[in-house]
């Protein structure tokens, strides 16, 4: 069809302008956007390296479930404090890399971005814990729950203290102390037992309380950060 | 999404209401609660998807026509005040060929050239595959070719 008939079409089929177009798209509220959606959105923007110590830690437990002597858990306990201090670190990503002020202008508050990227990290770690729960509690036979407080404690630890650094005046001006957190948490989980921490001697029950605790007080670190992003930021 | 986008899906889901409906008041009153049901659905999670928004307006226009409503002739079949010039004559000529036209073969000449929808979007929007719609599109074509007697080209 050539352009001259065309146009003639468009023409033909020219209508009155609306009257109304400016003043309703004006109070037009642009559409929502669900909580997955937004999540898997702000996952995109988390950095690779976020997710590679979040798969690291599966690496030994899946070790650890077929061939790797010693204690698996240590290990594991080891390596997941890492992977929280560096999703601790995303959430004061903004403020390093100067975005706040752009994505203050946006149409999703900074607190429901940063809200988005830590369930997305979380999520995954989550899964990365309770993975690895099973996988070790099939080689060594202990129940799972003990399995999953034994290495989500030492992660948890991690993220409470990272997150509570990260909201000191100190902790906002030095980014990588919540990370000092995470290697002193490793250490005392791969090492504790040498200098005569026992803590694999713990009956279950003190491990599933410690679990439920850090869990609880992390929960109420995650609330501070969120509650304060805009004013850090 | 920018104001002028919005401004565009408007006015293509206007001419749309406008092509059911012939009366631009109305048209312009579905279109408007065109947007509000398609934010309202659920559907608008990442921006406005054009085929969700031309459903929406067809079954809008189907209730209003069924209310009888329908004001007299506007727009594609109103040749009135068309000055005696050349192309205004050849305008009547294209304006008339088309009034001869089935009613599914304007709205779909008004989506494809007008509205510049992609076959992918009238596909859906009809429910039917791309060949389908190429088809349709042909005897469109050729059915306007036949009526208005011009070189298409």
């Amino acid at each position: 069809m050539n352009r001259a008939l065309r146009a003639q079409i468009r023409a033909a089929f020219s209508y009155p302008e609306p009257t109304r177009k400016r003043a309703f798209l004006r109070k037009l509220r642009p559409p929502g956007v669900g909580m997955i959606e937004m999540v898997l959105t702000q996952a995109a923007y988390i950095r690779g390296r976020v997710w590679v110590a979040a798969g690291a830690a599966l690496i030994p437990a899946l070790l650890g479930a077929f061939r790797l002597p010693g204690n698996a858990a240590r290990l594991m306990g080891a390596l997941l404090p890492f992977s929280a201090g560096i999703a601790v670190l995303e959430t004061r990503r903004s403020r390093d890399y100067s975005m706040a002020e752009l994505e203050r202008a946006t149409r999703f508050s900074l607190r429901s971005v940063v809200f988005a990227r830590m369930l997305a990290i979380g999520a995954v770690d989550l899964g990365v814990i309770l993975l690895s729960a099973a996988a070790l509690s099939a080689r060594s036979g202990l129940p799972v729950p003990r399995t999953t407080a034994e290495i989500s404690a030492p992660f948890l630890a991690a993220a409470w203290a990272g997150l509570y650094i990260e909201r000191t005046p100190l902790g906002r001006r030095h980014g990588h102390l919540s990370m000092a957190a995470s290697a002193l948490i490793s250490a005392l989980a791969l090492g504790g037992e040498d200098v005569g921490l026992s803590l694999s001697a713990l009956p279950s029950g003190a491990w599933m309380a410690a679990s439920g605790a850090l869990a609880v007080l992390t929960a109420r670190e995650v609330c501070i950060t969120l509650s304060r992003t805009e004013e850090w930021a | 999404m920018g104001s002028t986008d919005l401004e565009q899906i408007y006015d293509r889901i206007y001419r749309y209401a406008c092509f059911r409906l012939r009366d631009s008041h109305l048209a312009e009153d579905v279109t408007q609660e065109t947007f509000l049901r398609y934010l309202n659905s659920g559907k608008a999670g990442g921006g406005y998807e054009i085929r969700y928004m031309y459903a929406i307006a067809r079954n809008l226009c189907a209730d209003v026509s069924r209310r009888g409503r329908r004001a007299p002739l506007q727009g594609v079949l109103n040749a009135a005040g068309a000055d005696a010039t050349e192309a205004a004559l050849d305008g009547i000529a294209v304006r008339a060929a088309l009034g001869e036209m089935a009613e599914a073969d304007r709205e779909l000449l008004l989506l494809r050239y007008v509205n510049g929808e992609s076959i992918g979007t009238l596909s859906a929007l009809y429910g039917c595959s791309r060949f389908a719609i190429y088809r349709r599109l042909k005897r469109a074509r050729a059915a306007f070719r036949r009526l208005w007697g011009g070189d298409e080209g």
